[in-house]
């Protein structure tokens, strides 16, 4: 897996990404509502890319974006993946 | 009704919101639906006909979700029915997924949930066409022999793939449903699988991922730049804020103007219906109840049916283009600081045309607080009801200056806003105290509306309104007119039949009520001929209009002229010869009928949506208190400075 060095690998919170950043989700925290975050799909171990950033921010993870308050947005810790292998806007076509 | 509910064949349609569920429940059943309330709950439930091959079967539309996981009261209602848990509802013979191609993953989240359910499942692939041009070709047959379960595509709008889906269904029947094999169900360790920490999240959409790795082709930077496009603007802070209200600008402008006509037409086809009465049933009491008691109350009503009907299609049309849910990201931070959701929004939208279906669409709000504060503040809102009332007074006060009778109206609207976001700030800061929840809400791709599902959920809305004017509302009409009617008077066949109606209604009880409450309501500038048209307002409070034009002796009749009877009110004296619509009396019912909850059908629907009294009572109380203390202020203010 190759990582971009000017990313570091330590964990951020969502809320503080800029747009256009891809991250993987490391950590919920403690967030309210936490099961149906999860449930849309922004969950440990996804990928999501940041769309807009602010209060409340646009995120998009699998085919879909997802509105959210800025105050979910900082229990959620995620570790950027630029140049991952794992973050689905940037994988090559297979098949 | 009944040979519905006891089919024994049921087949329930679950999916992800914006899925494509609703095109596709229409397609199958046509225009023969039925809507109402899962049992003892508020969440709304669809049902249809759907004639298969052989068999009729009932098709239940559950509720849009994400998870079985119960995070609301319709994921919680959904698993029920799909577990056979609800005594209401047995367990059903089969499952039609709804599954978008476009996100294949978050879809067989909730299709590794209803996998548990154990039940024969067919899947209908919805949005295969727009995925091909996001770039994503999905490999059914794969998907169907991984899965375990028929898959099939489907796209609606050029009929493709709806018979498929049916002589699928049937095939289940055909089979036998205990027989028919089940799809596959993710394995323990899948559920739970590398990494997981405990977390089921993890593995069921490892799983996910793992399905689609293997059943979609190709798989290029995906496009979707119109919706991108479009979001830099719409859900930018400052020109997204614009944009709505500009959106907002030109869905009233058209509420108003397009309405017109057919409301003019129902009002018609009210009134020639009251001189059909006339001319058949014989003058008294029973010819009154008829034409003024059932007709004039619920044609009162009925008459806003137009203008709620507009409403909703536009935000129907609004909605499915995906726009709505942009205005709710944008109205979030301005609602929030009061203690409301981006989601109450619609709702607060909807209090414009009438509170009745306003209360109802506060469904759409997820958490129980921040639904009950909507639901309370909601009817300080102006509704369709208050613009006769306010355009009368406004005309009373301006009656040569047109800029300032505008002014006034605008005025009337901004204060029905405003009080109801500092409502809602109060019941934060007091009773109902708490953040409202965090935003998270699904933007779905832009797209252009279907207009048939957007005619079919208005026509819904409508006969809800229709059902409560039925009920409610012809009750309450009724009520009033018992009011207005009894104790009856003799007048001497001498007196002019305007002025008999006017002595009449004096000593009916409404006329009693009126004369009693006159004490409570002289601070205010009101004399006991007001109090009896504040008291006819509760049917509807354009009433008042009615009542004060027979109060000031022009009969029932007169209300329809309105140059007369703004000349008749302008002239009204008081029995020490002072006029009685002074510019404090306007200004301050002006205002107490933007403020006072008058509108007991409002009230019935209130406790059916908060499943209590208390909370009907409530609302009745503190606007009720609200537009005294402000009609109070405005009054003995003007009275102050001299102004009357």
């Amino acid at each position: 897996m190759q990582t971009d060095p000017a990313i570091p690998l330590k964990s951020l919170r969502l809320r503080d990404l800029s747009p256009g950043s891809c991250c993987i989700v490391t950590d919920m925290g403690l967030a309210d509502n936490t099961a149906r975050l999860k449930s849309m799909g922004i969950c440990l171990g996804r990928t999501l890319e940041v769309l807009k950033s602010g209060d409340p921010l646009i995120v998009k993870v699998y085919g879909t974006r997802i509105g959210l308050s800025a105050r979910l947005a900082e229990e959620i810790l995620v570790q950027g993946c630029q140049g991952s292998q794992r973050c689905w806007e940037k994988m090559t076509p297979h098949g | 009704m009944d040979n519905v509910t006891t089919r024994s064949s049921r087949v329930v349609l679950a999916g992800n919101p914006n899925a494509g569920k609703t095109t596709l429940f229409n397609a199958l059943t046509g225009m023969r639906m039925q809507t109402g309330n899962f049992a003892g709950t508020t969440v709304s439930k669809k049902s249809g006909p759907c004639k298969l091959q052989e068999e009729s079967v009932e098709l239940i539309d559950l509720p849009g979700m994400y998870s079985l996981d119960a995070t609301s009261e319709e994921e919680r209602v959904a698993g029920e029915v799909l577990m056979g848990s609800n005594p209401a509802y047995p367990q059903p013979d089969l499952v039609l997924a709804v599954m978008d191609a476009t996100n294949l993953e978050r879809n067989l989240y909730l299709f590794s949930h209803l996998t548990e359910c154990n039940l024969p499942m067919v899947v209908a692939l919805t949005m295969v066409d727009r995925a091909h041009h996001e770039g994503l070709d999905v490999d059914a047959p794969t998907l169907e022999s991984v899965l375990g379960c028929r898959v099939i595509p489907v796209n609606v709008e050029k009929g493709e793939g709806i018979e498929e889906v049916k002589s699928a269904m049937s095939d289940v029947y055909t089979w036998g449903v205990a027989e028919y094999p089940r799809p596959h169900k993710p394995s323990e360790d899948v559920k739970c699988g590398v990494g997981c920490s405990g977390c089921p999240f993890h593995g069921r959409f490892t799983w996910s991922e793992q399905i689609v790795s293997q059943v979609i082709k190709t798989r290029h930077a995906a496009p979707g730049r119109l919706t991108d496009s479009l979001d830099e603007i719409l859900t930018h802070s400052v020109l997204g804020l614009m944009a709505f209200l500009v959106v907002m600008f030109f869905v009233f402008y058209s509420i108003f103007s397009l309405a017109t006509v057919p409301m003019d037409l129902i009002e018609l086809g009210f009134e020639s219906l009251g001189d059909l009465v006339t001319q058949w049933v014989p003058e008294g009491d029973l010819q009154s109840l008829i034409r003024h008691g059932i007709i004039g109350g619920v044609g009162g009503v009925v008459v806003f049916l137009p203008q709620i009907c507009l409403l909703f299609l536009l935000l129907a049309l609004l909605d499915d283009s995906g726009y709505l849910a942009r205005a709710a990201f944008v109205m979030d931070r301005v609602m929030r600081r009061v203690g409301l959701p981006g989601t109450a929004f619609v709702p607060m939208l909807s209090g414009h045309a009438c509170a009745i279906p306003a209360i109802m669409a506060t469904r759409v709000i997820s958490s129980p607080r921040d639904r009950l504060v909507t639901i309370l503040v909601l009817p300080l809102t102006s509704c369709s009801a208050r613009i006769p009332v306010y355009v009368l007074m406004v005309t009373l006060l301006f009656p040569n200056n047109p800029t300032y009778a505008a002014a006034a109206l605008v005025g009337a609207y901004a204060l029905g806003i405003f009080s109801a976001l500092a409502a809602a700030w109060c019941l934060k800061k007091t009773i109902l105290p708490g953040e409202s929840e965090a935003l998270l809400l699904e933007m779905p791709a832009y797209k252009l509306p279907n207009i048939k599902n957007a005619l079919m959920h208005t026509w819904e809305k409508a006969l809800i309104f229709l059902k409560q004017a039925g009920t409610v509302i012809l009750l309450i009409s009724i009520g009033l007119w018992v009011l207005s009617t009894y104790p009856k008077t003799e007048v001497s066949p001498e007196i002019v039949p305007e002025i008999a109606e006017k002595i009449q209604l004096e000593n009916s009880m409404a006329g009693r009520i009126g004369k009693a409450m006159e004490p409570v309501i002289r601070p205010l500038g009101f004399d006991w001929q007001i109090g009896i048209g504040i008291l006819s307002s509760f049917a509807a409070r354009e009433a008042i209009i009615s009542g004060l034009s027979v109060v000031y002796g022009i009969g029932e009749s007169g209300a329809e002229d309105s140059e007369l009877l703004v000349e008749n009110l302008r002239q009204a004296t008081r029995a020490d010869g002072s006029p009685v619509f002074t510019v404090a009396t306007c200004l301050s019912l002006l205002v107490f009928y933007v403020l006072a909850m008058q509108c007991l059908p409002t009230q019935a629907v209130t406790k059916a949506e908060t499943g209590s009294w208390k909370w009907a009572g409530f609302q009745l109380l503190y606007m009720s208190v609200l537009a005294y203390v402000a009609s109070l202020i405005v009054y003995q203010g003007l009275q102050l400075f001299g102004v009357s």
